[in-house]
């Protein structure tokens, strides 16, 4: 959108670095209009539309659209959401498919022609969608078993001689509050920035070998190749971590209801 | 089953890295304040071993 990257600059080739994920404000100096921003909003409205289409009409025979529609669905409330938490796990279907549909069309982002950036290699977007988790699945622990039961499942652990727990409630503690929440928006935030790095470097460095002299014209292609091949990795890499962001939810929300974790 | 696999795998990296993180912060923070060099190395020792005796307790006695 609006400014092209180069691969050369005064000094030669410049190589792709973190200032590449520091977008300029579209509007003016307003620093809400950065291309993330907009390609958040742009995913719900293409969720959402997609979806609304998806399920209108929704027949005994479905359509095409309506059958990926609901496959989607089914994979996210069965292999998700049935698997993991167990029996009352229908309340927690309609956040989970939420966090699983906005992260893969976030991620894919990445890869779409012409939008090609992965909302998620801002690392506050992944913060913000650890903080829900976090006070989701803290929240239904105290529901289910009180607040202080609960505190005390994470803290003490039964069956271990007193004199452990000064070695290990301590981690536990960590574990559980800040650990888990940060390695699962920073697990998220990594991939995605480090794939767009990665596709940056092959296909900037085939951009920059063309034009060199016409030795490395002729290696540039090599580059481009590696780099569409990248694009496929990079597919899987996307579905994956939206599939990981969301497994790992589930598996908090049902560390939490369980009665021993 | 892969998400058990996965979840175990995922949570054994997390009491690893408290394990550093908080007895090797206090090893640091004693080796600051006395003036010593190794505490931080028995600190992350102690939080290593702390660590994989959580991980223990976990999933090794079932």
């Amino acid at each position: 959108m609006g400014n092209v990257r180069r691969s050369s600059g005064e000094g030669g080739f410049v190589p792709p670095g973190s200032a590449d994920f520091e977008l300029p404000p579209i509007f003016g100096d307003n620093a809400y209009t950065t291309k993330p921003i907009f390609l958040v909003f742009l995913s719900i409205i293409l969720i959402s539309l997609f979806f609304i289409v998806a399920s209108r009409r929704a027949a005994i025979v479905p359509s095409k659209l309506q059958f990926a529609g609901e496959s989607i669905y089914g994979f996210v409330r069965n292999d998700l959401a049935r698997d993991v938490i167990g029996h009352d796990f229908l309340r927690f279907v309609p956040y989970l498919f939420t966090l699983f549909t906005f992260i893969l069309v976030n991620n894919l982002f990445g890869i779409i022609p012409l939008l090609q950036f992965p909302t998620m290699s801002r690392v506050s977007f992944p913060y913000v969608l650890a903080v829900t988790i976090y006070l989701v699945f803290h929240y239904v622990g105290i529901r289910k078993q009180g607040a202080i039961k609960y505190f005390k499942e994470i803290m003490f652990m039964p069956g271990v001689p007193k004199a452990a727990y000064i070695l290990i409630t301590p981690l536990e503690i960590l574990t559980f509050f800040v650990v888990r929440p940060a390695t699962l928006a920073l697990r998220l935030f990594a991939n995605m920035f480090a794939g767009h790095l990665l596709l940056l470097v092959f296909i900037l460095g085939g951009e920059h070998l063309l034009q060199g002299v016409i030795g490395l014209k002729l290696i540039s292609p090599f580059a481009f190749i590696i780099g569409i091949a990248l694009t496929f990795f990079e597919f899987m890499v996307q579905c994956l971590q939206a599939y990981i962001f969301t497994l790992l939810a589930a598996l908090y929300i049902a560390g939490a209801l369980a009665d021993e974790h | 089953m892969v998400k058990r696999e996965e979840s175990a795998m995922w949570s054994i990296f997390g009491y690893l890295l408290s394990g550093l993180l908080f007895w090797g912060g206090i090893g640091y923070g004693l080796d600051q304040w006395l003036g010593k060099s190794y505490l931080t190395l028995i600190g992350l020792l102690i939080g290593v071993s702390g660590a994989i005796y959580l991980v223990w307790l976990r999933f090794g006695r079932e």
